[in-house]
Formats: C-alpha cells, sequence, structure tokens
C-alpha cells in the first residue's frame, strides 16, 4: 500500500551566486523590453515596436532555452 | 511605487551613479519633486548658460521679424511667385487627393486658429485691460496680500487650469519686449494701468514680474508635418495659448493686480521662458522643454503681483543638440544651423543680435511654410525629445542624457534606428482615437 503525498516540494536547484545575478538581469532585461513593446504599440511607432518585440522575444527564448538545457543536464547527470 | 519611481530608484540608480560626478560645480540638483517642478534630474543654475553680450543685446522692433519683413528679405518678386506657386500647389493636392492636403484637412487647420484670431497686440482676448472680472476694490474687499511664494503656487494652479504645461516666473528683463511692434512705440512709464494710444503702448513701470507658460501641442497632428493636419496642431497650441493667457491675465486682475497678456506679440517669449526656467535652447533656436522637448507654444504675461521667482535650467541640452544634428539635417529648407557650438553670429536682420544661439535663416524657413502650402514642423517632430512618453525607455535616454551628454551621439543613432522622427501618415490621423485636443494631458505630471 502506499502513502498518500500530503505535501508538495518545490526544489531549488543550488547554483553560483553570479548565476542567479544573471537570472535575475535576464529577468529585469526582458520585463524593459516588453515595457518598451507595450508602450511602442501605444506610441503608434510600429518600428519601434518591432525592434523591441524581436529583442523581447529572442532575450525570453534564449532564456528559456538555457533553462531547459541545464535542467536537462542535470537530469542526466542524476540518472 | 508607480514607473517615474522605480526609474528613479531602479534602473536610473545605476546611470547615474556613474553620471553624478560631471554635475558642473555651480549647479545644484532639485533635490525634491515639488508640485509643478521639473523631473528630478533637471538641475537649476543661477544664470542661463548661454551668454548674453549686454554692449549688443537690445530691445528688437518687431517688424524686423520674418513675419512683417518677408517680402523685404525674401524680394517682393520672389515672394509674389511663391503665393503663385502655392495657390497652384494647393489646386494640384486637392485634385489628387493627396492625404494631409484634402478639404477636410485645410477645414481642420483653419479651424483650429478659431480661438488665437479673437487675440492680438493689446487686442481682445490679449487686451491689457480687464474685460469683465470684478477687482477686490468693487467687491469691497482688500487685494491679494499672500506671500511672493504663495501668490508663485497660486498663479502655477491657475495657469495649469487653464491649460498650461509648465510655468515659470522671471523678474522681467525689459530687453526681451520689443521696442516697437504694428507701428507703435513700446515704452515702460510710471502709470498705474496699461494702455495704448495712436502712437505707443504703455507698459506700467510696476511690471517687473514675467510668467511664462508652454501650451503642449498635439504630437500626433505634429508627426505629420508637413501637412494640414499638423498646421491644425500649430494652430491648436496657439487657440490654447489664447484661452490661457486670456483666462490668467484676468484671474490676477481678479487678486488686485495688472496683468498683460501676450503669445507671440510683444516680446521674445522664448527668452523669459528661458529666464523662466522652462527649458534650455535648442538647435532649432527655439524652447526645448526636459518634459515635452520643442512640443510646445509657448505664452506669457507680464505682472506687477509679487512673484517667488524661478531659475534657467540645464538638463545637457545644448550638449545634446550639438551633437544630434538631426533638426537640422531633416529641414527642408536648410534654414538650420550646423555649427557645432551656439555663437553671437546671427544669420540676418531678423534675428536679435547680442546673445549666443544656433540663429536660423528665418526667410528660407517661411518660404518654405508657402512651398509645402501648409506651414512645416518637421524639426519639431524629428527632435528626439519629442516623445509621448509612453514607455520609460525615454526617460531613462532622457535621465542619462542629462548628466551624460557625451552620450548623445549614441542615442540619436538608436533614435533614428527605431524610426522615431519619421513623417506619421495624415489619413490615419482621423483614424486614431485622440484624447481631449489631441494632448494627453498626464504627460510630464509625474
Amino acid at each position: 500500500m502506499t502513502e498518500k503525498k500530503i505535501h508538495s516540494t518545490f526544489k531549488i536547484r543550488k547554483r553560483p551566486w553570479y548565476a542567479w545575478l544573471l537570472w535575475f538581469l535576464w529577468l529585469l532585461w526582458i520585463i524593459f523590453w516588453a515595457e518598451v513593446s507595450i508602450g511602442s504599440w501605444k506610441e503608434t511607432e510600429p518600428r519601434a515596436f518591432t525592434i523591441a518585440i524581436a529583442i523581447f522575444a529572442v532575450s525570453f527564448l534564449g532564456g528559456v532555452l538555457i533553462w531547459l538545457k541545464g535542467t536537462l543536464k542535470s537530469r542526466k547527470l542524476k540518472s | 511605487m508607480d514607473r517615474r519611481e522605480f526609474f528613479k530608484f531602479g534602473l536610473g540608480g545605476a546611470a547615474l551613479a556613474a553620471g553624478g560626478s560631471l554635475t558642473p560645480a555651480e549647479a545644484s540638483s532639485s533635490q525634491k519633486r515639488v508640485p509643478q517642478g521639473h523631473p528630478w534630474w533637471v538641475k537649476t543654475l543661477e544664470k542661463s548658460k548661454l551668454a548674453i553680450d549686454n554692449a549688443v543685446y537690445s530691445r528688437y522692433k518687431s517688424q524686423n521679424n520674418v513675419f512683417g519683413s518677408f517680402a523685404r528679405y525674401y524680394g517682393q518678386e520672389k515672394m509674389k511667385e511663391l503665393y503663385r506657386n502655392s495657390q497652384e500647389k494647393t489646386a494640384k493636392y486637392y485634385q489628387e487627393k493627396r492625404p494631409g492636403y484634402k478639404l477636410e484637412d485645410r477645414a481642420l487647420a483653419d479651424a483650429s486658429w478659431v480661438i488665437s484670431r479673437l487675440g492680438g497686440l493689446n487686442r481682445g482676448t490679449r487686451s491689457w485691460n480687464r474685460k469683465f472680472i470684478r477687482t477686490p476694490e468693487e467687491r469691497g474687499i482688500d487685494k491679494y496680500q499672500g506671500t511672493p511664494e504663495a501668490a508663485a503656487r497660486l498663479i502655477k494652479a491657475a495657469a495649469r487650469y487653464f491649460g498650461a504645461a509648465t510655468t515659470g516666473i522671471a523678474i522681467l528683463d525689459r530687453r526681451h519686449i520689443c521696442s516697437e511692434e504694428r507701428d507703435k512705440k513700446i515704452v515702460f512709464e510710471n502709470v498705474h494701468e496699461p494702455y495704448g494710444d495712436e502712437e505707443k503702448l504703455v507698459i506700467p513701470d510696476k511690471c517687473t514680474y514675467a510668467i511664462a507658460v508652454s501650451i503642449l501641442m498635439p504630437i500626433d497632428n505634429i508627426q505629420c508635418s508637413p501637412t494640414a493636419i499638423s498646421s491644425a496642431g500649430s494652430a491648436m497650441g496657439y487657440s490654447r495659448a489664447e484661452f490661457l493667457v486670456a483666462g490668467l491675465a484676468e484671474f490676477i486682475r481678479g487678486l488686485g493686480y495688472t496683468a498683460i497678456p501676450s503669445v507671440n506679440d510683444l516680446g521674445s517669449s522664448v527668452a523669459i521662458a528661458l529666464d523662466a526656467g522652462l527649458g534650455e535652447l535648442g538647435r532649432t533656436n527655439r524652447l526645448i522643454s526636459p518634459e515635452y522637448g520643442p512640443m510646445v507654444r509657448l505664452a506669457k504675461i507680464l505682472t506687477d503681483l509679487p512673484l517667488a521667482t524661478d531659475r534657467p535650467i540645464d538638463f545637457g541640452l545644448q550638449e545634446f543638440c550639438q551633437t544630434c544634428k538631426r533638426c537640422a539635417e531633416a529641414c527642408p529648407s536648410g534654414c538650420l544651423s550646423f555649427k557645432d557650438e551656439p555663437d553671437f553670429e546671427v544669420c540676418g536682420e531678423w534675428n536679435n543680435p547680442g546673445h549666443q544661439a544656433w540663429f536660423e535663416n528665418a526667410p528660407k524657413c517661411l518660404a518654405y511654410w508657402r512651398e509645402s502650402t501648409s506651414g512645416c514642423s518637421i524639426c519639431i517632430a524629428v527632435c528626439p525629445w519629442s516623445k509621448k512618453d509612453k514607455t520609460m525607455i525615454h526617460q531613462l535616454v532622457k535621465t542619462t542624457s542629462a548628466r551624460m551628454p557625451f552620450l548623445a551621439g549614441f542615442f540619436t543613432a538608436m533614435d533614428e534606428a527605431f524610426g522615431y522622427g519619421r513623417q506619421k501618415r495624415a489619413d490615419q490621423w482621423w483614424k486614431l482615437n485622440l484624447p481631449e485636443y489631441g494632448i494627453d494631458t498626464t504627460q510630464g505630471k509625474g
């Protein structure tokens, strides 16, 4: 008989301080460009909007890819 | 925490930590935001950065300005030809149904002038004497007795209420007032009330204060320059200025004091606005404000109401203009200066000599107004300081430019790369969901 789980667990991977700092800067960076994209849209500045949304998308996807790569690597090491 | 505060304490902090050391010794930073004060990154100065040659600078004859003497400067025959061409072009553009030059665009431009046309030098809404307001004497009470600081607060609140974007106060430098206008001498005399007769207009000696006000122009219009839509934007600025000075002058009279309202007449609004700390002089030889760039019209009121005065400001604009030159490059008439530094060398009689500036070839500018058939505001539209401020990046750029002007070249290149200052389509203007008067009244208010 299996015991029913009553807790959820968040696992925070141990990283060096500079890795946390880089993730924090990445977060600020994408928030900044998201804000610029929205603002440029409101200002009806199509070119500024296109550039800002492109920087946002590339930075966001880049961050997600790096995170995925790190997660997969650590899972491989565990297994 | 609002966006401004976030920026101030967050992103701006790092930039300013580096730039703080560049603060000129004579400048004192405005430490806190006061109601209607400038943004925190604007410094106040004891005197304007631009030098005045006291031996040369004097009162200017209004007739010498480009509107008063265009035929003399440009040539009678050339001017006639210009007007003929302008009429032909107007008809051609109408036939072609060219956006920005259709009948509805022209009608909007002309209609936008309607309130402005109600006043002139000591006439109509710009009368130097009261229109109808009751004076304290008529009410059987004393005139306003507040301190100069309290009076300045009242004036700034009332000015904002009547439509001013920013208000500044200076001790009146009489050299900014024209010596004559419309064939009448303008003189200062020891009289109780201002008056005008067949020969002269008399300003009382006691009017030692000048209130400078800026009026925000609708940026969506100006960005369509040069079309009738952008012309409508300028005209709207003038009409709102007319309403503003008429209301504010009557308010001052209601407090029991003298008020002489003026828009472009009577003297240099730019010079008074510089003294009153509304902005700095840019390459266009016009005022650039830290909040709105060149997207403002100016007006002024002379008064004897004792007021606390403001000081000239510095936000690194002159250093920015030295590098930027976007207005001069974009000007289709080539009337703006490409010189690196502002100097004392005037372009012609239309410029008032004796002060440092980037002087413009005004007849070339006015000729292009006629040639385009609808005026021109391209220099205002392309200025990197003309922004709607809907994103924090503009505040970041302004703040950093103010403290680190050597980055002006980079910011100018980025401004162009991001597509700012490109002409907007005039036919799209009619589809916009515009705010009242076409202006965002929350802009620059913190």
